[in-house]
């Protein structure tokens, strides 16, 4: 019954293909997580090594999965581009310090919610010239409101917005980008007792606002 | 089971973690309770939905400026002393020594560095400054829409390429070869500098002619008889 995990997947998947310096995967388009994590720990030391094309086979491999956390965090696409630029360089500086491929993409993950959290906090500082999420092509492309049992995306872009820090990155990592409760658990540096029960709240925290404001026609079940 | 402890389960009853023994009180709860019913039909719906938003792209730039950020960083540390690695850890006493001196050290540095006795930044200093940066910043968004242009007009160029004689082909090859050859000349010096802003602007400039050129080549492609059958790679 557990959903599949679409940005997890996506970022574990992601096509390397149209850099010919790098292996394709099998016939079957499909790679194991041994190969997955050999690939990736090549990457990581020929990056380490300042081989720019392996930086950028790294940063294609992951751009679209945290981009799209910290988007949906700050809820402004040029932070996000921000967040983006500082995890990377932050990470990039740091290669030769990664021992472990197979936790690389948590430790990316923790530095993005990290450095999301932190344009956060400065935006209620300095308010910057915005581009808000709904100015992202794909967001706008969503329909906008479904009372009548539609596309609840656009609303509950907005409600997730809305949603205290910790219920957001829980809910980010566990109900968009498919992470599974032990993953987060490591990530955040929290019980998985804990990423459960913000899970919990924060979906049903969403269900209130998008009920207050009519995005959610509820009571499907009652007769 | 009452409706408080249903609500609980109802969170890992979605994600199928629920053992079988509260799996079916759970059910037999559901059974005869809208309202949790409800709640469980809505929690489902946005945990559906919230899998189904679509995975955002960020612009090429981002990367342009990582890039550029990690070019000047690497130059940087080539022409300045080096990355020092940090010592092996020290014993406890020693270490406390040792914090006492950074901080004293750090004390010593701001004086030095900020001069509280004098005035901070001259304000023609501090403009110098923020301008230098915004320069780099211009140029480095400069450079990717080079890049975009570049790119399109030799997918242009390409499309078409046996739309021209051989000879003039060849006539725009050797052009975008010598543009090509000025382009790398200056990219190695931005490479050796990044912050000089001369050779900053002397390979847009090269970018420039190189957009040039193959305006031109794809212009004459189109003027060009269909007959004339020719091709050059790029």
């Amino acid at each position: 019954m557990e959903c599949p995990a679409p940005a997890a997947i996506l970022a574990k998947n992601a096509v390397l293909a149209d850099n010919s310096c790098y292996p394709e995967r099998d016939s079957a388009g499909i790679m194991t997580e041994s190969k997955e994590n050999a690939q990736l720990a090549d990457l990581i030391r020929q990056g380490a090594e300042g081989d720019e094309r392996a930086l950028e086979a790294i940063y294609r491999r992951f751009k679209r999965p945290l981009f799209s956390l910290a988007c949906r965090y700050t809820g402004n696409a040029s932070a996000a581009e921000d967040v983006l630029q500082e995890v990377f360089l932050r990470v990039f500086t740091r290669l030769g310090e990664v021992n472990n491929p197979a936790t690389f993409s948590a430790w990316l993950y923790r530095i993005t919610i990290n450095a999301s959290l932190s344009q956060l906090r400065a935006s209620r500082h300095e308010r910057r010239a915005a581009v808000p999420l709904g100015d992202v092509e794909d967001v706008l492309a969503a329909p906008a409101v479904g009372a009548d049992g539609g596309d609840l995306r656009r609303p509950l872009e907005d409600a997730i917005r809305e949603l205290p820090a910790r219920l957001k990155s829980v809910f980010l990592l566990h109900d968009v980008q498919g992470f599974k409760h032990e993953e987060i658990s490591s990530m955040l540096g929290l019980s998985t007792g804990t990423t459960k029960s913000h899970l919990f709240k924060a979906r049903m925290r969403l269900r209130n606002r998008l009920l207050r404001t009519g995005a959610l026609a509820s009571g499907k079940s009652k007769e | 089971m009452k409706c408080r402890v249903a609500r609980k389960n109802i969170s890992a009853y979605l994600e199928g973690t629920l053992d079988a023994e509260r799996l079916s009180a759970l059910e037999n709860h559901l059974a005869s309770c809208a309202d949790c019913r409800a709640l469980l039909d809505d929690l489902r719906e946005i945990a559906g939905q919230a899998k189904n938003l679509a995975p955002l792209d960020p612009p090429d730039k981002v990367w342009f400026k990582i890039r550029a950020e990690l070019r000047e960083r690497r130059a940087a540390a080539a022409a300045g002393p080096g990355l020092v690695r940090a010592p092996a850890r020290p014993r406890f006493g020693f270490r406390f020594a040792l914090a006492s001196t950074a901080a004293l050290l750090v004390v010593a540095a701001g004086l030095v560095v900020f001069q509280p006795w004098k005035p901070g930044l001259s304000p023609l200093e501090a403009e110098k400054a923020a301008l230098s940066r915004k320069t780099l910043d211009k140029l480095n968004e400069a450079e990717w829409h080079y890049h975009e242009a570049i790119r399109a007009l030799r997918e242009a160029v390409e499309s078409q390429s046996g739309s021209l004689d051989r000879e003039t082909a060849a006539v725009f090859a050797a052009n975008i070869g010598i543009v090509d050859a000025s382009i790398e000349a200056c990219r190695q010096a931005v490479r050796s500098d990044p912050r000089d802003l001369r050779a900053r602007n002397a390979l847009l400039a090269s970018y420039g002619e190189k957009v040039q050129v193959l305006t031109a080549w794809a212009a004459a492609q189109k003027t060009a008889a269909p007959e004339s059958k020719a091709s050059v790679a790029l």
